[in-house]
């Protein structure tokens, strides 16, 4: 099994300003973890798929906001859960969309969690602290692949 | 046009066509031969002159072109339907996306004015930092709205789910639910009769309910807050606050309503308590809200094809009645 610092988190969200507090959170929680941030789709696509210089293994977990600018969330989501090599991959999305059609589409591409962005710092704070404890200290991830 | 007057007309006969046949004792028929050749007159009636081919014709061609008209608008009809359908689902997709869009800048300005206590509140005096609270509670008031209206706009779009509904069952849910914000409010809550059953969409049906039962109970300064839960049959009696006395009408539907004691409405704003977002009360006071619950109300009695209404006596209380309508399962429900 893969040690735990060397789960590393991608961010595919193009807010500064919901980056900076979901930063802010994850520092607070002091995840020593390494984090990635892709502010649009594109980048986030050209990051998995020509990331070897950048990062030697997939990353472990990521979130994903829906509204994107270009290639936007839905279609970044339904393009990694096609991709043999990046489904393995957990994806969280992580939006301001509380549209039921939103939702509905994200499970039937097979995404792994669906999380309502909160107003509330202290909720935010909470659902980041959840997000960590569940996808880097309570479940198991296959043997990293390169 | 289509229906002619009857045409008596004398038919002239050899004989008269209907004897050659005779039936003996026995049973058997056997042909005799006419003794008589004189002429037998037969008078036809309930007959009109046969149709000439040309009016065949006009009736041919008028029958295809009603067709032909009925066929058309059908279709326009059709897409005018495709129309409605695909204009509510882009109403339903903007209520959406501008929602979404208008609450991630609020979002920034939530979080970081949070951010600005947390690191600077010691750079702050006290009238600083309250300034700051003051401006995350309104964003948070902003982000109710957003949602009030949102929500408001789904409700009439999305596609009701009538089914037999126990509203006894229902009252008692959502008195159960609205006890626990409650707690020590001293609340009575009288029901001369149980409700009937009645045809509805239970989760709409439940938050009418909801919103019309916590309105008596937070618009109301008296120990205890004293509710009256009950419904009037066509045919009844039916006394208003005012002491009319009028019979329900027997074809009429069954009057709901939900009474209370509490601060009445000044009879000036009877009409604008229904309207989205209007409040009669300063934000802090009455528990605040966002001032849609009784736009909400009225939006779901009316997709159900009835009417809200209200009575009130100023300082006294005030009782609102709704009516659903009767439809019977299978019915074609009505869309409004």
């Amino acid at each position: 099994m893969s040690d735990r610092l060397s789960k590393s988190l991608l961010i595919i969200e193009d807010s500064d300003e919901d980056f900076a507090a979901f930063d802010r959170m994850m520092q607070r929680s002091s995840l020593q973890n390494p984090v990635f941030r892709c502010s649009d789709g594109d980048e986030s696509l050209d990051f998995l798929y020509h990331r070897q210089n950048l990062l030697p293994q997939l990353p472990s977990i990521i979130i994903l906001d829906l509204n994107l600018p270009g290639t936007d969330g839905r279609e970044v989501l339904q393009e990694i859960k096609q991709d043999q090599h990046l489904k393995q991959i957990p994806v969280v999305v992580f939006t301001t969309s509380s549209n039921p059609q939103d939702i509905e589409v994200c499970y039937r591409y097979g995404v792994n969690g669906y999380i309502i962005k909160p107003m509330d710092t202290e909720r935010l704070m909470k659902l980041i602290q959840i997000i960590i404890d569940y996808w880097f200290n309570a479940v198991i991830f296959p043997e990293p692949e390169s | 046009m289509w229906f002619r007057p009857e045409v008596l007309q004398s038919v002239n006969w050899a004989g008269n066509p209907n004897k050659p046949v005779e039936v003996d004792q026995n049973g058997d028929h056997h042909l005799s031969p006419r003794q008589s050749f004189a002429k037998w007159q037969e008078t036809v009636k309930l007959t009109s002159l046969p149709w000439k081919a040309c009016e065949i014709e006009a009736a041919l061609e008028l029958r295809s072109t009603i067709v032909g008209v009925i066929l058309k608008k059908a279709d326009e009809l059709a897409k005018i339907n495709i129309e409605l359908a695909r204009s509510n689902s882009e109403l339903d997709a903007f209520a959406y996306i501008a929602s979404h869009d208008l609450k991630e800048p609020l979002r920034g300005i939530h979080n970081y004015s949070s951010f600005l206590i947390e690191d600077y509140a010691h750079l702050l005096n006290e009238d600083g930092v309250s300034k700051l609270q003051t401006l995350v509670r309104l964003t948070r008031r902003m982000e109710d709205l957003i949602d009030s209206l949102l929500h408001f706009s789904r409700l009439g779009r999305i596609e009701l789910l009538l089914k037999n509904n126990d509203l006894n069952e229902v009252v008692n849910g959502v008195i159960d639910i609205l006890r626990i914000n409650w707690k020590t409010i001293p609340v009575e809550i009288n029901r001369p009769q149980p409700l009937p059953e009645a045809l509805c969409d239970r989760i709409q049906i439940n938050e009418l309910f909801s919103n019309l039962i916590s309105n008596s109970v937070k618009y109301n300064e008296r120990e205890p807050r004293q509710l009256e839960i009950g419904y009037y049959q066509p045919g009844e009696l039916f006394t208003d606050l005012q002491g009319h006395t009028q019979v329900l009408a027997p074809d009429a539907p069954r009057v709901y309503y939900i009474k209370d004691n509490g601060i009445g409405i000044k009879e000036r704003h009877l009409d604008k308590i229904f309207r989205i977002f209007k409040r009669l009360h300063g934000p802090a006071k009455y528990g605040g809200g966002t001032g849609a619950g009784l736009t909400i109300a009225k939006k779901i009695v009316e997709r159900h094809g009835g009417t809200i209404w209200v009575e009130s006596i100023y300082g006294e209380g005030s009782v609102f009645y709704f009516t659903l309508a009767s439809w019977r399962q299978g019915d074609e429900r009505p869309i409004i």
